[in-house]
């Protein structure tokens, strides 16, 4: 069971409801109260594709508009069955509790009209686009089905394709069998955007790519979300999609092991997210691992490479202690700092990456 | 309310249509598809219509053993010998004939090249197993006597049975010229008067007069189905889409007017082609391209069904083949009566030869046009109940 009950505090008059029964608590002036603040909320979700095995326990996660979530975690963790919960695509009896509310729509009492305010961007673009077609078909195509005009169409998809970067025309009438994989992408989510969508859902948009393209396609991201204040999630296992997520949501076996703004999560590590990054002459897990641990205060140890650890305690500030501590069982110390840490040390350590306490 | 309901039929006719351009778009620019569906119907009645029927091939070899030795016996060989089947039949036939004293090819042995043999019945008991004859005729003693006082007489005719066409071809053969010397002896004249009367006068028939309700029908039908079977499962980015507001019948519906126009040209082009080699048409030119179009449209309907329960491309072509063998064999071997209502191509072929051949109206036809479009109802509704209701992957 999770720690977090992150039902937002502008909202509490109906967290009673939402304990108690919120199908049959919940008025349609409720849900419109949550879709007028959130474009996300989820709450207490829990799926079961079979009988008592549950894949997804008690999520609760919400956005507001204009944000991006980071939906982060290992396979199967139940990324892809959150995501399908926010877009209405599990619904009951596999939806055991819990609803969502998404661009102010209850996903699955109202989902042809939620599918008119979110796009989606499949994992794999070259499964999800018309190869044969270019850029501007493919927009042309997908947008069509949203009833939208074809000069509406054509303009928008020239307005992001050129956020994206698809700046001649060669390139926009090109079709797509011809276009690199970052390319391909970015065709991908301009399709995903054509109907003009509250909520962007991106599955795995950096997978498969170079690092610069991964780098690439996440400021493309950034650079959407500030021109349209698109609020988006991303689905992904790549951690580095940290650094451009307002908020962030850790996935564990169906769990949610931590939400919030990255830089307040790595914060609610002891000390504040001091760490203490200790190189050593020689260190065998197996052999120092258990007398670190029985140090007073030592909360997290991390293995950071060769010869390498990370220590997290509530008592950082007390190096010259730790330090003592440390060579009285036998560690002989090169050098050590004070860093604070990122994204990752969180990651591994609520991921349960962990070794340590 | 009704607004509502206008606008709801609006929007649904206008993501048909978009699902219709795509998938046109789509089979154009598939070089393969449009290879199937145009190049071999065009291939094949070109082939067909530049073809004579041609029995000759056969090289139908015949020895008739004379114990008669008679006036009649003699007049029996000789007009076997002289036989004129192109005329009777519509096609050229030339059996060789060997008769009793004569030398006839037969089974070299090793180290010959052509090996000849007399006529005599002990040879042709060995020979009609070496592929060298095909039938044998015994005249027997007493062959003239018997007509000059019954009327009639015997003879007795061996066929090598092991080659079916060939037995058939001499069976044939031997059939005419008795018939020819029938018609010699008992003074009538022999008149053939084809019935109906709209059979063409020309005997320069080409095979595609001959068969075209078979391969006609038979051709469209099967591009059609092979390349609708693609059409859903060959569809990769259709999850995406079904994440819009389209809705799953409608792609059923839009693949199959897409498909449908695809089939109005072939039918056009295999009707022109039909045309240009001057094939049997006493009928109205838009009868029959109806009844064409909805052979195609019911092939398309049974391809995207299988395409729609079929979870990859190679179990869509497995399934595509089995039922398309099942058909055929029901078709040209079977003929179980129950299933054969129900299968387009049987049903295109009698109405084809009724209106094309006896000049019928399209109303007297009303039942095996009926039965069509049963079929073609049935595969479109359960496509859309399966895709609807029953397929997981989108689901």
């Amino acid at each position: 069971m999770n720690d977090y009950n992150p039902f937002p505090q502008d909202l509490s008059s109906l967290h009673d409801k939402i304990s108690d029964n919120p199908f049959k608590n919940y008025t349609i002036r409720d849900y419109q109260e949550i879709g007028k603040k959130y474009d996300l909320f989820l709450s207490e979700a829990s799926v079961a594709y079979q009988k008592g095995k549950s894949v997804l326990h008690n999520i609760s996660l919400f956005l507001k508009p204009g944000e991006i979530l980071g939906l982060i975690g290992g396979s199967g963790a139940g990324k892809s069955t959150c995501m399908r919960v926010m877009t209405g695509q599990i619904k009951p009896p596999q939806l055991t509790h819990g609803f969502a509310v998404t661009a102010g729509y209850r996903a699955v009492r109202d989902n042809l009209k939620l599918i008119h305010q979110i796009g989606y961007v499949p994992q794999l673009e070259y499964l999800s686009l018309y190869e044969q077609f270019s850029a501007l078909d493919n927009c042309l195509f997908f947008g069509r089905n949203y009833c939208i005009s074809k000069k509406q169409i054509l303009k928008r998809a020239r307005e992001i394709l050129g956020i994206l970067g698809f700046e001649n025309e060669e390139l926009l009438n090109k079709p797509v069998k011809y276009l690199s994989g970052g390319e391909r992408k970015r065709v991908s989510i301009a399709v995903g955007l054509i109907n003009t969508p509250k909520v962007l859902f991106l599955d795995e948009p950096t997978t498969g790519l170079d690092p610069h393209l991964r780098i690439g396609v996440l400021n493309f991201l950034l650079k959407i979300n500030k021109e349209f204040n698109t609020t988006m999630v991303i689905v992904s296992h790549d951690l580095e999609i940290a650094d451009y997520c307002t908020k962030v949501a850790i996935l564990n076996f169906g769990e949610l092991a931590g939400f919030g703004k990255p830089k307040d999560l790595v914060e609610s590590l002891p000390s504040h997210g001091k760490m203490l990054n200790i190189h050593l002459k020689s260190y065998n897990s197996r052999i120092h691992l258990r007398k670190i641990k029985e140090i007073a205060g030592i909360r997290y140890v991390l293995n950071a490479g060769r010869n390498q650890i990370k220590l997290f305690s509530d008592e950082i500030e007390n190096l010259n202690l730790i330090i003592s501590q440390l060579r009285e069982i036998g560690l002989e110390i090169e050098h050590f700092s004070l860093d604070q840490a990122v994204f990752l040390e969180y990651f591994r350590i609520k991921g349960k990456h962990i070794e340590g306490v | 309310m009704s607004e509502d309901i206008l606008s709801d039929t609006r929007s649904r006719l206008l993501r048909i249509t978009n699902m219709v351009r795509k998938e046109v778009k789509t089979l154009i620019s598939d070089k393969t598809a449009m290879f199937i569906l145009f190049f071999i119907p065009f291939l094949l009645i070109l082939i067909l219509g530049t073809s004579q029927p041609n029995l000759e091939a056969t090289k139908t070899t015949i020895w008739i053993i004379d114990y008669d030795h008679s006036e009649r016996s003699e007049q029996f060989i000789e007009t076997m010998k002289s036989l004129n089947l192109s005329l009777a039949v519509g096609q050229r036939l030339t059996p060789k004939i060997y008769a009793s004293g004569e030398f006839a090819p037969i089974e070299p042995d090793l180290g010959e090249v052509e090996s000849y043999g007399n006529v005599t019945e002990e040879l042709a008991r060995r020979t009609i197993t070496t592929q060298y004859l095909d039938a044998y005729i015994i005249l027997p003693q007493g062959f003239e006597q018997d007509i000059s006082i019954n009327g009639t007489t015997t003879i007795i005719v061996y066929y090598d049975a092991i080659d079916f066409t060939k037995m058939i071809v001499s069976d044939m053969i031997v059939l005419v010229g008795s018939s020819e010397i029938q018609v010699k002896n008992m003074l009538f004249e022999r008149d053939i008067i084809y019935f109906p009367e709209t059979r063409p006068k020309n005997y320069d028939l080409n095979i595609l007069d001959l068969g075209a309700p078979y391969f006609v029908p038979l051709m469209l039908f099967f591009t059609m189905q092979l390349i609708s079977t693609q059409s859903i499962v060959g569809d990769i980015p259709l999850r995406r889409l079904l994440n819009t507001s389209l809705k799953r019948g409608e792609v059923i519906t839009g693949k199959l007017i897409a498909y449908t126009i695809i089939g109005i040209f072939q039918v056009l082009l295999s009707m022109s082609m039909l045309s240009i080699f001057k094939v049997t048409m006493h009928c109205l030119w838009l009868d029959l391209f109806l009844i064409l179009l909805l052979n195609s449209i019911v092939g398309i309907t049974m391809g995207i069904f299988i395409s729609t329960i079929t979870k990859s491309r190679l179990q869509a072509s497995q399934l595509f083949l089995l039922l398309f063998f099942l058909m055929y064999i029901n078709v040209y071997y079977v003929r179980n009566i129950f299933f054969l209502t129900f299968i387009p191509i049987e049903q295109t072929r009698i109405v084809y030869e009724f209106l094309a051949y006896r000049g019928k109206g399209m109303l007297s036809l009303w039942a095996p046009i009926m039965y069509m479009g049963i079929t073609g109802l049935f595969f479109y509704l359960a496509s859309v109940i399966y895709i609807k209701f029953i397929k997981k992957e989108f689901i």
